[in-house]
């Protein structure tokens, strides 16, 4: 049987977590993943990398996807220290209405049925225990867990990439997709910027901030926006806290520790979509490796953080950058066929690359390889959008 | 009429520092485009013996002044002298080491004659405008040697100044007898200066802080098997390094976070940074930057690290380092 | 005692290209920031301004949007700041640049410091803190690792410096321009509250025209030297693979640090 030639743009963790599960077909693809610069080194690596067990953003919907990307990466770490970047630091996310503390003990009751520890905590001395800093005024209570953390984004698309390669794949990196040859609505295969021609049955374009751009090389549509999410490392009054940092999250904002700093970033449901300045479509190629940050966003944070966490609020401000995350307007990524035969997406994931990746590329490997589709690949297929 | 390549012979404590040489064989090559003389200013304590090995290196013609006195770090007085004595010359160019003295001294010269000066030229060309008379072509780095641009000197202006960075020429050989033609303006005298050395103490490498160093080794997962931090230990002592690192190896409690280097750590910028084990993840190349020498070591021979290394070298660190231990 | 501190803004990254056929620098991010070593420069201003009364004022030539740097030095301790932004001053020499911070220091007030990074990160000539001390003719020390002011030695600093392997104190009569290596002291860090605060503090433009300078004077017109082409290196930073058993790997990593050590 003749090999299924699969080329994959962009090599960051949706690119190289689906050139692995492509690779674990023994032997029936041959997959090349082009990644016009580093591996991991584009929006992944501005992931936080929160893969949390209490979801709070998404409202629990797709647990089961968050669950598979959180114990992919605690067997990644298992396999060999590091290879994850896992720092278990623990998650507090804390209720400031009714509607929030529903959700949080949802997760609570999802993540004890996959047998984690977790528990809803109202007593507020034992909140300030686990985080000295807070504020405990005007909140209802807080969910907790020690198992979680976060992990490394850029980290996990290396060690996806040596995986891959080590299962015969191939990663071209400052190599860039030029063209994407179709004839016929068919995918033929690709040109890349070194002169090389490829043949392929099938192309996955993993560009997430660039898909917009990567689609319009196809002939295609692909309706991503962008909405910023800015970040600040902080460091704490004294340099270093005596105990260890969680995973914070509030609504309007998140944080976690990055070694004795502390890294902020403001959360999705904190966007005014309608506001030019949050949302819009950019050029990612124009976004810089650090700064960027609007000045609102000064303002935004130092009211945040006097409310909500005043012991940290006198902080310095070590730097900053800004990120985009690129999604479709109802937030769920893209993943799967489009119009055009043979080219597939497996993009649009907003900030939730490094938690979904696993399972969207695992379903995606199966619909490549089998034809097969599965539930999420229909909750999140392209043609909903259409 | 502005004539002769001149160069400043930068001495310390009576002996012609390398670049000086460096500097003879730069204007030997201009030399041959434009024919004109090689021109050297000495300005010293006692210029007597950096005066004969400049003659000895071919210089034709050699200013000198004695200074009288120690004038180390007294730019403001030593400036005007310089300034004067190339208003007597009135070379065509003057080429300056581009050291901290030279950088020094002929910014305010530059400023005194109004005649500019191009700054850390790694190459000077000779070129020829459309009159016959010559113009000169600087190249310099620019952005972190991302760029080279060259720079020319106006119509007029004279002489044409530039720094040139030290070790980009070599070294003009010795000849046995110089023929220079030696002047010593023993009318000028240096005026007083603003400026006095107090103390002068031995100064100790800087292997405290990764921001202040040199040098720093930098290890990353690689250093995290078996005992290859402590050799990566005794290699950065033996090269007077500091020790900075990435995620793993401050997670793993080998050095302290603010020795760590990348996005979320500290951006360094050493002069020389060698790296054992260093993958190169974007986290990690961003925080080292404008180094003039950067080696990279890595077991893997496609590490993104290659990228941005001036050097790589694809081997187990244990085995290099413990090589290097022994030299 | 009164600082001037010069600061310059670089781009974030000099991650910079030309374009092989206009020979245009074609530059990957146009983000800016504090050039590095000015840090350290602003640094020791607010360690002498701790010591001493008196304020500190913030310099920079550049267009309209370095007042981000300015308000970001000011978020640090600077007091005031001066911004001189002209489309006549665009594109000068370290001279030209040099003859207009002048200016506008003199325009602004008395100053007994003067100072400034030794380096900028991006065309690094590290010769416009000296060219402004001799138009203002007052002595400078370039390089600097710190400074120590006693005040019952008034009207002298002394700035530390490394030279030839030597640590050497230097004493310097006010007023006087020091600039200071990269590193030579940990920078202190703005936060949220000083960063909101710095937006109210005062900012002064000065014109070309306000320092009483000629268009002929500044800018690329007053410039002896001119960048007449730009270009990629000849070897990108691509790094050169050298082979060979680990000894003589060890050898040649060597000869490549005393290399560069002798420099």
């Amino acid at each position: 049987m003749a090999k299924k030639k699969i080329g994959i743009i962009g090599g960051g963790i949706s690119g190289t977590a689906l050139g692995y599960h492509l690779s674990l077909y023994d032997g029936e693809a041959e997959v090349i993943v082009f990644e016009k610069d580093t591996i991991g080194g584009a929006s992944t690596a501005k992931s936080a990398g929160t893969v949390c067990l209490f979801d709070d953003s998404l409202k629990n919907r797709y647990w089961d996807v968050r669950l598979y990307g959180f114990e992919s990466y605690l067997k990644m770490e298992a396999e060999e220290k590091g290879s994850a970047g896992f720092d278990k630091t623990g998650t507090l996310v804390v209720a400031t209405n009714e509607e929030v503390e529903k959700v949080i003990k949802t997760g609570i009751a999802l993540a004890k049925a996959a047998g984690y520890t977790g528990e809803y905590i109202t007593d507020k001395d034992r909140i300030k225990e686990i985080l000295p800093d807070i504020s405990t005024d005007n909140i209802l209570g807080a969910g907790y867990t020690a198992d979680d953390g976060y992990f490394d984004g850029t980290m996990i698309s290396n060690t996806y990439a040596k995986k891959f390669q080590k299962n015969g794949g191939i990663v071209k990196t400052g190599v860039k997709v030029t063209e994407v040859i179709v004839e016929n609505k068919k995918v033929k295969g690709l040109k890349t910027d070194d002169g090389q021609e490829y043949e392929f049955d099938v192309v996955v374009d993993c560009t997430g901030p660039w898909s917009k751009f990567t689609g319009e090389m196809a002939g295609l549509d692909v309706p991503i926006w962008h909405t910023k999410a800015e970040a600040f490392f902080l460091c704490p009054p004294g340099k270093k806290l005596d105990y260890t940092f969680p995973v914070l999250k509030y609504p309007e904002f998140y944080g976690l520790r990055a070694g004795d700093n502390i890294f902020i970033c403001k959360s999705h449901l904190s966007m005014d979509l309608s506001n030019p300045m949050h949302a819009g479509q950019w050029d990612p190629d124009k976004l810089p490796a650090t700064g960027g940050t609007d000045d609102y966003f000064i303002d935004f944070l130092l009211d945040q953080l006097e409310a909500k966490v005043p012991g940290i609020v006198d902080s310095g401000l070590v730097s900053s950058w800004l990120s985009y995350r690129a999604e479709p307007k109802d937030f769920w990524p893209i993943l799967g066929e489009t119009p055009v035969e043979g080219y597939m997406l497996s993009t649009g994931y907003g900030g939730n690359g490094v938690i979904e990746a696993p399972a969207a590329t695992r379903d995606l490997a199966k619909l490549i390889m089998r034809g097969e589709s599965t539930p999420l690949l229909e909750n999140w297929a392209f043609k909903r959008l259409l | 009429m502005a004539s002769g390549i001149c160069i400043y012979a930068e001495s310390y404590k009576g002996k012609l520092e390398p670049v000086a040489s460096e500097l003879v064989s730069a204007a030997k090559e201009l030399q041959k485009t434009t024919g004109e003389k090689v021109q050297a200013i000495v300005f010293a304590e006692k210029p007597e013996g950096v005066v004969t090995e400049l003659d000895r290196l071919g210089v034709e013609e050699i200013y000198a002044v004695n200074a009288g006195r120690d004038c180390s770090q007294q730019d403001d007085a030593v400036s005007q002298t310089i300034a004067e004595m190339l208003g007597r010359i009135e070379p065509w160019c003057v080429l300056i080491p581009a050291t901290p003295e030279g950088r020094s001294i002929f910014s305010r010269v530059a400023m005194k004659l109004g005649c500019g000066m191009t700054a850390d030229c790694t190459e000077v060309l000779a070129g020829r405008k459309e009159d016959g008379s010559y113009y000169m072509k600087q190249n310099k780095p620019s952005y972190g040697e991302n760029v080279f641009v060259t720079i020319v000197t106006r119509d007029g202006f004279y002489p044409q100044m530039m720094t040139v960075r030290p070790g980009v020429y070599t070294a003009q050989e010795e000849t046995a007898e110089g023929q220079a033609k030696i002047r010593y303006f023993d009318d000028m005298k240096v005026g007083a200066s603003k400026i006095e050395v107090i103390e002068e103490a031995e100064a100790e490498a800087e292997t405290g802080s990764i921001l202040s160093a040199e040098v720093v080794v930098v290890g990353g997962r690689g250093v995290l098997e078996d005992d290859n931090f402590a050799l990566l230990e005794k290699f950065a002592e033996k090269v007077g390094g500091a020790i900075g690192g990435t995620r793993p190896m401050v997670d793993s409690e080998m050095i302290p976070f603010n020795h760590q280097i990348g996005q979320t750590g500290l951006t360094i910028r050493p002069k020389i940074c060698i790296s054992f084990g260093v993958s190169g993840a974007i986290q990690h190349t961003e925080g080292i930057k404008d180094t003039k020498l950067f080696v990279a070591v890595n077991t893997d021979e496609d590490a993104a690290i290659y990228g941005v290394a001036d050097y790589g070298m694809t081997a187990d660190l244990k085995e290099v380092i413990t090589e290097y231990l022994m030299l | 005692m009164n600082i001037a501190v010069l600061i310059k803004q670089v781009p974030v990254s000099n991650d910079v290209t030309v374009d092989p056929e206009t020979h245009a620098l074609v530059r990957a991010s146009s983000e800016g920031m504090i050039n590095p070593a000015d840090l350290n420069a602003i640094e020791e201003a607010m360690l002498l301004k701790e010591q001493t009364e008196g304020k500190v004022v913030v310099f920079t030539m550049g267009p309209p949007d370095a007042e981000k740097a300015l308000r970001d030095a000011m978020a640090l301790g600077c007091d005031e700041s001066c911004l001189i932004t002209d489309r006549a001053v665009a594109g000068g020499d370290t001279v030209a640049t040099a003859k207009v911070l002048a200016a506008a220091i003199k325009k602004y007030g008395e100053f007994d410091l003067i100072l400034g990074g030794a380096l900028s990160a991006d065309g690094a000539t590290g010769q416009v803190g000296a060219m402004v001390a001799e138009c203002l003719a007052i002595p400078h020390i370039v390089e600097a690792m710190g400074v120590k002011y006693d005040a019952s030695e008034s009207g002298k600093i002394v700035a530390v410096k490394k030279f030839h392997d030597k640590k050497l104190s230097i004493r310097c009569a006010l007023p006087a321009m020091i600039s200071f290596n990269f590193g030579c002291n940990e920078p202190r860090l703005a936060t949220l509250r000083t960063k909101r605060a710095a937006k109210s503090k005062p900012l002064v433009t000065y014109t070309n025209a306000e320092l009483g300078l000629s268009p002929g004077e500044v800018g690329i017109e007053g410039s002896p030297t001119v960048v007449v082409d730009s270009f990629s290196p000849k070897s990108g930073r691509k790094a050169a693979m050298l082979e060979g058993t680990p000894a003589e790997l060890a050898r040649k990593l060597k000869e490549l640090i005393e290399e560069e050590k002798g420099k």
